[in-house]
């Protein structure tokens, strides 16, 4: 009898504990969200997609450099496998970027006449890239002196800013280029076709009802004439770049601005969708 | 008094005048009865008045279709059939071709090559701090933002 007054006299103390443990896990868990809300996941809405994948070696870089200049600022003797880690990693992250920019233009589909020549030749260009990577790459991953390091090293830079970035550069450029031009066609293309069914649209509404719809209509084809205008702006920098004359304009900032004008006519086709399902 | 029946039956056929029901009989099925009574009765109706009877539905009918098709050239068009404008598409169409900035890739040369250089420097120099790492952070940060 006694016995069992004693466990029952133990169980609101074990609930208690209970309560109390449920309660820790509840207060913990809780700090972990409000510090995961703290610290959110970076975003990379800038970089395409296709680009998205060489994040991770950008940033494995980045820590390796952190290392590097901690030993820098303790004033510590530099060890070879700092050295070698952060030379890696940017071997690495080069090999990455020839991947990727081999991927988009294969990703360009068909091309015709020169700018199917023109992929070729950067294809071509990226498989030589690609073979002097490998060779600095086997060298880099020997078992080297910190001076064996330094001279790779050095080379690396050199044949970066003479040899890998001017031949790499052209092949963004036509990439952009190709992609915008497709755009233009497509974006073209749904414009027609919204034209052809004008009168169809127009017998649709009752009067003035017509004037907002055909008010988009003409901003739309307003944009992707700018925008067409833009893209062969490009392709004549493109152009005159590959011809070894570096131009006064900058492709990019053509192409930037010619997409920009595609997405804004599409923002009108969905606004005359809109205005016709209303 | 089978045949009473049959000729009382055969005199009421004649004085009927032709109604629908009896104009379910095509011609061709009266005609190709076996029954020489009811040839002989259909002989005896005059082909205008199945003419007349067979016309008139036909007469309502095409009427009917006409009418349709007035209605259909003159009633308002269902905006679901404009193909162009279909929200989906639209929606997809930009997706596949507008929604990546076309001179991100560009963007992401400019920004990270020159850093990529400075790592170099940072490790051929071991006596001086270039900031690379802090330079490679912000070239993603530039690259990152909205």
């Amino acid at each position: 009898m006694e016995a069992r007054i004693t466990s029952k006299k133990e169980l609101p103390c074990s609930a208690e504990i209970k309560k109390g443990l449920f309660l820790c896990l509840l207060i913990s868990f809780s700090a972990l969200q409000v510090r995961a809300e703290e610290t959110p996941p970076p975003t990379y809405t800038n970089i395409p997609t296709s680009s998205r994948d060489i994040l991770s070696g950008i940033e494995s870089l980045a820590e390796s450099l952190n290392f590097l200049s901690a030993i820098k600022s303790g004033k510590k003797p530099i060890d070879t496998i700092a050295l070698q880690t952060a030379l890696n990693g940017v071997i690495s992250l080069s090999e990455k970027e020839l991947e990727n920019i081999e991927k988009q233009l294969r990703l360009l589909g068909n091309l015709k006449g020169d700018d199917e020549t023109t992929r070729e030749e950067y294809l071509d260009r990226i498989s030589t890239l690609e073979n002097r990577m490998q060779v600095i790459k086997t060298s880099a991953n020997r078992d080297i002196s910190v001076d064996e390091i330094l001279a790779i090293a050095r080379e690396v830079k050199e044949w970066r800013e003479t040899a890998y970035a001017p031949r790499v550069r052209p092949m963004v450029d036509f990439i952009a280029v190709t992609q915008n031009t497709k755009a233009i066609i497509t974006a073209h293309e749904r414009l027609i076709s919204i034209t052809k069914d004008e009168r169809k649209i127009r017998g649709f509404f009752a009067g003035s009802k017509a004037g907002p719809f055909l008010k988009l209509l003409k901003k739309a084809q307003g944009e992707i004439a700018q925008a067409t205008d833009m893209n062969e702006e490009a392709k004549r920098l493109f152009a005159l770049a590959r011809a070894g004359d570096e131009g006064d304009g900058s492709i990019d900032t053509a192409i930037e601005g010619s997409n920009a004008l595609v997405n804004a006519a599409y923002d009108d086709f969905s606004a005359m969708s809109k205005l016709v399902k209303k | 008094m089978n045949s009473l029946f049959r000729e009382r039956q055969l005199e009421s056929l004649k004085s009927i005048r032709p109604d629908p029901v009896f104009l379910r009989w095509s011609k061709k099925a009266i005609l190709m009865d076996t029954t020489p009574e009811r040839k002989r009765i259909a002989r005896g109706i005059p082909l205008s008045a199945i003419l007349s009877h067979a016309i008139r539905p036909l007469a309502a009918a095409g009427a009917l279709t006409i009418a349709a098709f007035a209605f259909m050239a003159h009633a308002p068009e269902d905006i679901s059939f404009i193909a162009s404008l279909d929200p989906q598409d639209i929606a997809i169409e930009r997706l596949k071709i507008a929604s990546d900035d076309k001179s991100a890739e560009a963007k992401y040369f400019k920004s990270i090559s020159p850093s990529i250089s400075l790592a170099l420097t940072d490790i051929i120099d071991p006596s001086t701090d270039y900031g690379s790492a802090d330079h490679i952070k912000k070239g993603i940060a530039l690259l990152g933002r909205n």
